[in-house]
């Protein structure tokens, strides 16, 4: 597994967690109408800590000749990015026809929920870039 | 020569190397002239153009 592949991974382990904790919290306050402000501040610690950690175990050079990136990886990369902007496309498509069928034309959203549902996608586009990029590295057939 | 070995003296990842193996991926041809300059040979003698 090279540099590249570990990012990735780590990446994809993130902000999948990250999607599901934001989750995990949004549903605890609208089903248990109750702020849980602490434990979520120790649980968004604890994800930052982790994440800087993995990100200092997988960065660390394992030889003085290691190749970090080469044109494989930027080709894997640059198709990695496309389908992230593809998913964001769709996603923010199905969100703006969500919510014209839930509030109507005239209707009216809070800006914790567009904050919330930009916050979301972006996290999104993330897992799919990340997911991307494995999958390419272990079927994709790529020429430079 | 081990794939690490070619891979540290062309700048690229031993993956690559393997994936170039495999017919997974085609190199640029900046890359392929440095593994056939490598090997000393012409590149025909490392690659061959595989149509279809």
């Amino acid at each position: 597994m090279n540099r590249t592949q570990k990012e990735a991974m780590c990446s994809l382990i993130f902000f999948t967690v990250t999607l599901v904790f934001v989750l995990l919290i949004l549903a605890a306050r609208l089903i248990f109408k109750k702020d849980i402000v602490y434990i979520t501040y120790f649980m968004l610690a604890t994800i930052a800590i982790t994440n800087v950690l993995g990100l200092l175990y997988v960065l660390r050079k394992q030889s003085p000749r290691e190749v970090i990136t080469d044109e494989r990886d930027k080709l894997i990369k640059l198709k990695a990015l496309f389908a992230s902007f593809i998913s964001v496309m769709i996603l923010l498509a199905a969100m703006l026809v969500t919510l014209r069928i839930a509030v109507g034309m005239g209707g009216s959203i809070g800006v914790w929920l567009l904050t919330l549902i930009l916050f979301v996608i972006s996290i999104a586009a993330a897992i799919v870039y990340s997911a991307a990029v494995l999958i390419l590295y272990l079927f994709g057939k790529s020429n430079a | 020569m081990t794939q690490q070995d070619l891979a540290d003296k062309v700048g690229v990842t031993r993956q690559t190397i393997i994936a170039i193996e495999q017919g997974k991926y085609s190199p640029s041809l900046p890359l392929a002239l440095k593994i056939a300059k490598t090997f000393g040979v012409t590149i025909e003698q490392v690659f061959e153009l595989n149509e279809g």
